[in-house]
């Protein structure tokens, strides 16, 4: 039931799992390379959040997404290196090209289905295009190099573990952020027009506005994503920003379970580990992604979340919890 | 209170709403009926901007919407209701009728960021009120997907009514319900009416329809033949022929 805001956030299960997971770094005792991984999954996790806002609840096919992702590295990266931007000023910035370029996008809203899919697809063909082109601004294909370290309240971020927790706090502060809209009167409306859209009209939902208001909000998502990247690695390049990283996002959303929070954040993380074990395959990569995909949509089509909701509803306990329900 | 002047809808050859004049008075029950196919869904929908017409315009308080969303219809005071229910099956009951909000305060960020908890207290208070008077005693967090036909039929109303509309359309309230189910609806559409709500409902149980509706309009083959009180369009001639068919006086 969605009477309550935020009320339903705070579960045994949640407040363990953040807890678990900022105590991950004192665990790992500062093994960079682990650290590493788990700050990448930590980013893909937030573009796969955003995603699943916009595809998973939303219904709106945005397969461009890696683009907008660009679109906050570049920012990001330039600002910061060229101009001389403190980082915070930098990340903000981020988030307004984001939505920027998700405003140019605007006027495809009306289109529906697969034209829509189509022309977000080529939306964020162009966007890798550019990247790869305008080498005045990108470096083009050679990469963007010597982007600083984030200096936040005077300190600079240089560790992997205190990167971590910058991470850690953005991936919650957009989880409750998207938690709390899913559960306003702004979720009712985007979780009732993907059900029936006509229903939603004659009952004085401005459809349009819903639509674009999901894009933008998930673009200055993915626009704060690419600059905690770039920041992080201190090195961007457009492959990072191109289709196929686009197509890995949709896998991470349809793997953890569309229209699971919690599932857009385990499937960053299995999708961003099977990337990092099959990266001796170079391009064949693909082709393990493209079958993996496929075995998925057909044999487990609720993801991860399916199979964890439907392992737990068979469990002793479930007539305890089985009706908190934490998806909207 | 709703005019169509000459209202049309072209789809490719077929014509099947034709020129069609309408005046509904405010506070009116209005029935609009016809054999099948005679464009009385095709005039709801054109009412309520799913369509857009062919020609002619459409007046809603006075106010031209002709070239109005359907949205913005919605929230300027006109409601519908479908001849198969329109819900939201995996959505609560709750959540089902509180869309019904969104024309008096569109869905915002700002609204789901900022706490709100007196919003989110009248929208409860609003929902259980308008499913009190719909009488469907059913609790808030079961999924609509849950209901009978006819608690679903309900369940739409109530969200049309959250809108306060001035204007309520009913595409067939009756269809499907029992008689029992049925002598509910009619008490529960002239409550509708006593609070000011005016009501034009498309109708195939003529029985409903006489007892309803102070007047009738009769469309066949997307024209209107025929308007008036239930004795004069029964007596018309053209209805007869075109509408209650030969057995008209055994049936009527």
């Amino acid at each position: 039931m969605t009477v309550s805001w935020l009320r339903g956030f705070w579960t045994p299960a949640s407040a363990a799992t953040v807890v678990a997971l900022a105590a991950v770094p004192l665990l790992l005792g500062g093994s960079p390379y682990h650290l590493f991984l788990l700050n990448t999954i930590g980013v893909f996790a937030m573009l796969a959040l955003g995603l699943q806002l916009v595809l998973g609840y939303g219904g709106i096919l945005q397969l461009g997404y890696a683009g907008f992702f660009g679109l906050g590295a570049y920012t990001s990266a330039i600002l910061t290196t060229h101009h001389g931007w403190p980082f915070p000023a930098a990340f903000v910035a981020a988030m307004v090209v984001g939505v920027g370029g998700a405003v140019l996008m605007c006027p495809i809203v009306r289109l529906r289905d697969v034209n829509f899919a189509m022309a977000t697809f080529v939306f964020g063909l162009i966007l890798e295009l550019v990247y790869n082109q305008w080498s005045a601004m990108t470096n083009g294909p050679i990469g963007f190099r010597g982007i600083p370290a984030p200096t936040l309240f005077g300190l600079t971020v240089l560790e992997p573990q205190h990167y971590y927790y910058l991470i850690f706090v953005a991936l919650v502060a957009e989880y409750l952020l998207i938690f709390r809209l899913l559960h306003s009167p702004f979720g009712t409306a985007l979780r009732a027009m993907r059900e029936n859209e006509t229903a939603c009209r004659t009952s004085g939902v401005d459809v349009t506005r819903v639509k674009v208001t999901l894009l933008l909000v998930s673009s200055a998502i993915a626009g704060a994503a690419g600059s905690l990247l770039a920041h992080m690695n201190g090195f961007i390049s457009p492959p990072t920003f191109g289709w196929a990283t686009s197509v890995a996002l949709l896998m991470m959303v349809v793997l953890g379970g569309v229209r699971s929070l919690p599932g857009a954040i385990v499937g960053a993380a299995v999708i961003r580990l099977v990337v990092e074990q099959t990266s001796v395959l170079g391009q064949h990569s693909n082709i393990v992604f493209g079958v993996a995909l496929v075995l998925f949509m057909a044999f487990l089509p609720t993801g991860l979340a399916g199979l964890a909701g439907g392992l737990s509803a068979r469990m002793p306990w479930a007539a305890r919890f089985g009706a908190r329900s934490v998806t909207p | 209170m709703l005019e169509t002047e000459r209202v049309s809808k072209r789809f490719d050859g077929l014509v099947a709403v034709d020129a069609v004049d309408l005046a509904v008075e405010r506070g009116e029950i209005r029935g609009i009926v016809g054999p099948n196919g005679a464009g009385k869904t095709t005039l709801f929908n054109l009412v309520s901007g799913l369509y857009g017409v062919t020609g002619g315009r459409i007046r809603l308080g006075g106010r031209d919407i002709t070239e109005v969303s359907p949205h913005a219809r919605a929230a300027a005071g006109l409601g519908r209701t479908y001849q198969t229910p329109q819900i939201f099956p995996e959505l609560s009951i709750f959540d089902n009728v509180a869309v019904g909000l969104a024309g008096a305060r569109p869905p915002s960020l700002r609204d789901a960021l900022v706490g709100r908890r007196r919003l989110r207290h009248d929208a409860r208070a609003a929902v259980e009120a308008t499913l009190g008077f719909v009488r469907l005693p059913v609790g808030l967090g079961a999924l609509a997907a849950t209901l009978s036909f006819a608690e679903q039929k309900r369940l739409e109303l109530a969200r049309a009514l959250m809108g306060g509309p001035a204007v309520l359309l009913l595409d067939e309230p009756a269809a499907g319900l029992n008689r029992v189910e049925i002598d509910a609806l009619v008490e529960l559409i002239g409550e509708i009416r006593d609070r000011g709500v005016t009501v034009v409902l498309i109708e195939h149980n003529m029985k409903l329809v006489m007892g309803l509706c102070g007047r009738i309009t009769v469309l066949d083959f997307g024209r209107k033949i025929a308007e008036g009180t239930a004795d004069e369009v029964r007596r018309d001639p053209l209805v007869v022929t075109a509408y209650l068919g030969r057995s008209a006086g055994a049936g009527v």
